[in-house]
């Protein structure tokens, strides 16, 4: 999806790897709440990038304007080289294809099966069947990539909660899409079953080579997963480093994080 | 002064909730004519208001025949006008009561069904998804089920009121050793296309109303599980009341028809 | 909860049955105004409706035919009614036949009725016009007359009966009706009794005065009136009424006069009842009155209440015989 546009502001680098995401200085006011005040980021292909911040910080709010669930009220959104604020609806949508989002209650469809709530994402975009003239391989193949194919015919409220969440990653995953958006993903389970999602996460990212933004407060993801962690404070992207360099940090809102 | 403060925001409340049901009413009709048309949803939907509303209909419509005969007996025997029965039972129901009645039932019934259903939808981010995985939310919910109610409510009406007109029927057959033809000879005798045709109007109208007070309540709930309730218990008093309106302005509008 | 074939099926069900049944609901209603059925139309002219609708129903000899379709008043006299009438009728209906307003029951809607006319008559076309007939019919009159007539002959029946028993068991009602508030209820019957046969009387002059009228007027009622068997048939029962009448009239003057009479009669009922023959006499002589009144109308109604007096005399009774146990008593 690349549209080779040359970028004016890329990044000062020796060999600049392509952003995936570029967003300068979000703005975002609900009501007398201003949540978002200029929050810049940038996300390359293939890496994985962790935004840290205290709830009600507006990573919520930022990660829902990335897919166009929420207008900025200034600022740019970049996604895979388009700006969101061009777009019609059917060119978001065809962008949309392109990113997968875990939704932080795995928000499953209660009155379909797994396998329709999977095939949900296929309706519209009929194009990712590939040479497939069925939904089942595909969606068989994202079920076994959880480890859930035989779940294939229950209904959500038949499973765990963990199940609904890998459920849900499936269904993140069926369109292969280049760039994975994570909201929560631990939020609501207990830290083994945290810890066997951050792992498909992971091999997920192996296997695809998808680009994942991942919003989370559990520290413990955040160490696990992040090859690089933004912190979100008071509207801006207040501290960035890996997570050695930003546990080591004295700055006492930062410290606020890490401190057990 | 605080009592005063209460009103300015209950009416300020009521005027904002008038322009919003008018917006999404705006809304459902600009989408309505946009494809895709989700079919198979309002399908379901349709069996979901029609079938599963059906019997409730029929039970009360029963009843309502019923206790309708009985009361007005004595009245009428006292006039000695027992064989008006069936003129003033039949025109009462088909022109009124029919209507009305299954249009609260299934102002309860199905209006508090879509509040919740989307209420919770929304709170739990299925909607968001939707829109993420390519699928207008609003084509695929609010239209298919106002569409749906729309058809489905004049047909429940027509049960409806062939029931009661059968529990009546019973009541003069038992009671009165009026037979069954006598009966629905006089009924139809007594009634009209000017006393048919508005009545079955209104119903597509009650339809309309019970689906988009539903929809609008679900779709634009606040978060929370508390909210859902609320969703669902205020779309439930705002479509009996919208029913009662309807009627009124049926009525005033079929008079003056009636004098032309 | 996905859709299955079933649900399907029964929503294929739901819809289809939901559909004919509006469809037959309709059928049946518009059946009813010959909506599915070709009709024509015929067109009279009236002097008055008597509150007629759009809509109302036509017949044919007491059948349903048709429906009113049009009510335009076409000068200050008359109003053209149009009728449309299923094409069925076509062939029965003759040019001569003849429209009148009427009325379904006591308290039915109004409607049209059309008479076959007499001896035969071209057959009708669409769009034709026949004669129409005025509200106040002779055969209304006629009927009213005779129902008024049968009344009266009842009415003077009982009263015979009633005078009859009077007579029998005078001397007990004497007393009797020294009891003031029967005697008022016997004279209001009495009062009711002369207002009727006023009216029927004044009916009768109307009535006379109607026919003398007709013989006048060459109107479209002549067309009734030169048939004389029917005059003759109009005049009798108008005899025969204003005779009954007269004899009422009678009746109730000279009843007023007995209970006037009876009233200043002297004696107490207590004088009466001191011997128990007298009451058991009383008694039959009530038990007669009772058998000649029941069928007198609503107003003696009030007088039968009264019979309820009895248990007043039994008591009485009871007393007299406590009384004159005490006085052997005392003895």
């Amino acid at each position: 999806m690349e549209t080779g546009r040359p970028h004016s502001q890329a990044p000062q680098r020796e060999t600049p790897p392509k952003a995936v995401i570029r967003i300068r200085d979000l703005h975002k006011r609900f009501g007398e709440n201003h949540v978002l005040r200029g929050f810049d980021l940038t996300l390359y292909e293939k890496e994985n990038l962790v935004v840290m911040g205290k709830s009600g910080s507006g990573k919520s709010v930022m990660i829902k304007c990335l897919v166009g669930l929420m207008e900025p009220d200034e600022g740019m959104v970049e996604v895979l080289g388009q700006d969101l604020a061009t777009l019609d609806r059917q060119e978001l949508d065809r962008l949309r294809s392109d990113i997968g989002f875990l939704f932080q209650g795995s928000a499953l469809y209660d009155s379909m099966t797994v396998r329709e709530n999977l095939e949900f994402p296929l309706r519209r975009h009929r194009e990712k069947l590939g040479h497939f003239t069925d939904t089942l391989p595909l969606v068989t193949e994202a079920l076994e990539s959880v480890g859930l194919a035989h779940a294939i015919d229950l209904m959500p409220e038949e499973l765990s909660g963990g199940m609904k969440r890998r459920v849900a990653l499936a269904r993140a995953l069926i369109l292969k899409p280049k760039l994975i958006l994570y909201d929560e993903p631990t939020s609501g389970l207990d830290p083994i079953t945290s810890k066997e999602i951050i792992g498909l996460m992971r091999s997920i990212q192996g296997k695809y080579g998808t680009a994942s933004l991942i919003i989370t407060h559990d520290v413990d993801c955040a160490r696990v997963i992040a090859e690089r962690i933004l912190l979100l404070v008071d509207g801006i992207n207040y501290a960035e480093g890996s997570y050695g360099e930003l546990s080591q940090s004295t700055d006492p809102k930062v410290e606020a994080f890490f401190k057990k | 002064m605080d009592y005063l403060e209460n009103i300015w925001v209950r009416i300020i409340t009521f005027l904002r909730e008038t322009g919003e049901l008018a917006e999404f009413s705006g809304r459902f009709f600009r989408e309505a004519f946009r494809p895709p048309f989700e079919f198979r949803e309002f399908l379901r939907q349709c069996y979901q208001m029609g079938n599963r509303s059906l019997m409730l209909v029929l039970i009360t419509g029963f009843i309502i025949g019923l206790v309708l005969t009985l009361q007005s007996r004595p009245t009428l025997i006292e006039f000695g006008a027992e064989s008006w029965m069936p003129n003033m039972v039949g025109i009462s129901i088909v022109r009124e009561i029919g209507p009305v009645i299954t249009a609260l039932i299934c102002a309860g019934r199905i209006a508090s069904g879509i509040g919740a259903e989307l209420g919770s939808m929304r709170v739990t981010e299925q909607i968001d998804a939707m829109e993420v995985s390519g699928t207008n939310p609003f084509n695929y919910l609010v239209v298919t089920r106002v569409m749906a109610t729309t058809l489905m409510l004049p047909l429940l009406v027509i049960f409806g009121d062939l029931i009661a007109l059968y529990g009546s029927a019973l009541v003069e057959y038992f009671k009165g050793a009026m037979s069954f033809r006598l009966y629905f000879n006089s009924v139809f005798d007594a009634l009209s296309f000017g006393d048919f045709i508005p009545a079955t109007v209104k119903s597509f109208f009650f339809g309309f109303v019970i689906g988009l007070v539903g929809c609008y309540k679900g779709y634009y709930c606040k978060k929370g599980t508390a909210g859902v309730g609320k969703a669902a218990n205020s779309a439930v008093v705002m479509a009996s009341l919208l029913v009662f309106f309807v009627d009124f302005m049926a009525v005033f509008i079929s008079d003056i028809f009636y004098e032309l | 909860m996905a859709t299955t074939t079933s649900q399907y099926v029964r929503l294929g069900f739901f819809v289809i049955a939901g559909s004919l049944l509006l469809l037959a609901m309709a059928y049946l209603i518009g059946n009813d105004q010959n909506i599915f059925r070709p009709t024509f139309r015929i067109t009279s002219v009236f002097k008055n409706v008597n509150g007629l609708q759009e809509g109302n129903n036509v017949r044919y000899s007491g059948i349903n035919v048709g429906t009113v379709e049009a009510i335009v008043m076409e000068n200050d006299t008359s109003i053209r009614v149009t009728m449309a009438i299923g094409e069925d009728m076509l062939r029965h209906i003759k040019g001569n036949a003849i429209a009148m307003v009427g009325s379904d029951g006591l308290v039915g809607s109004m409607l049209i009725n059309i008479l076959p006319g007499e001896g035969p008559g071209q057959p009708i076309r669409d769009g034709d016009e026949i004669s129409s007939f005025s509200r106040i019919t002779t055969q209304d009159m006629l009927t009213t007359l005779n129902v008024t007539n049968e009344n009266a002959a009842l009415l003077t029946e009982d009263l015979l009966e009633v005078t009859r028993a009077l007579r029998k068991g005078s001397g007990v009602l004497g007393k009797l009706l020294n009891d003031s508030l029967l005697a008022g209820d016997l004279k209001e019957s009495f009062h009711n009794l002369k207002i009727s046969t006023d009216q029927s009387r004044q009916a009768v002059t109307r009535l006379n005065h109607m026919i003398g009228q007709w013989r006048l007027e060459e109107s479209a009622l002549t067309l009734l009136m030169d048939d004389p068997a029917f005059a003759d048939q109009l005049r009798g029962v108008a005899a025969r009424l204003d005779s009954s009448g007269r004899e009422i009239n009678d009746l109730t003057q000279r009843l007023n006069g007995l209970v006037g009479g009876l009233q200043d009669g002297e004696g107490t009922l207590g004088l009466l009842l001191r011997d128990t023959a007298m009451a058991a006499e009383i008694r039959h002589g009530l038990k007669h009155l009772d058998s000649g009144l029941v069928k007198f109308d609503q107003n003696m109604e009030a007088l039968q209440h009264n019979f309820l007096t009895r248990g007043y005399f039994r008591k009485l009774e009871r007393e007299r015989e406590r009384e004159r146990r005490a006085e052997e008593k005392n003895r």
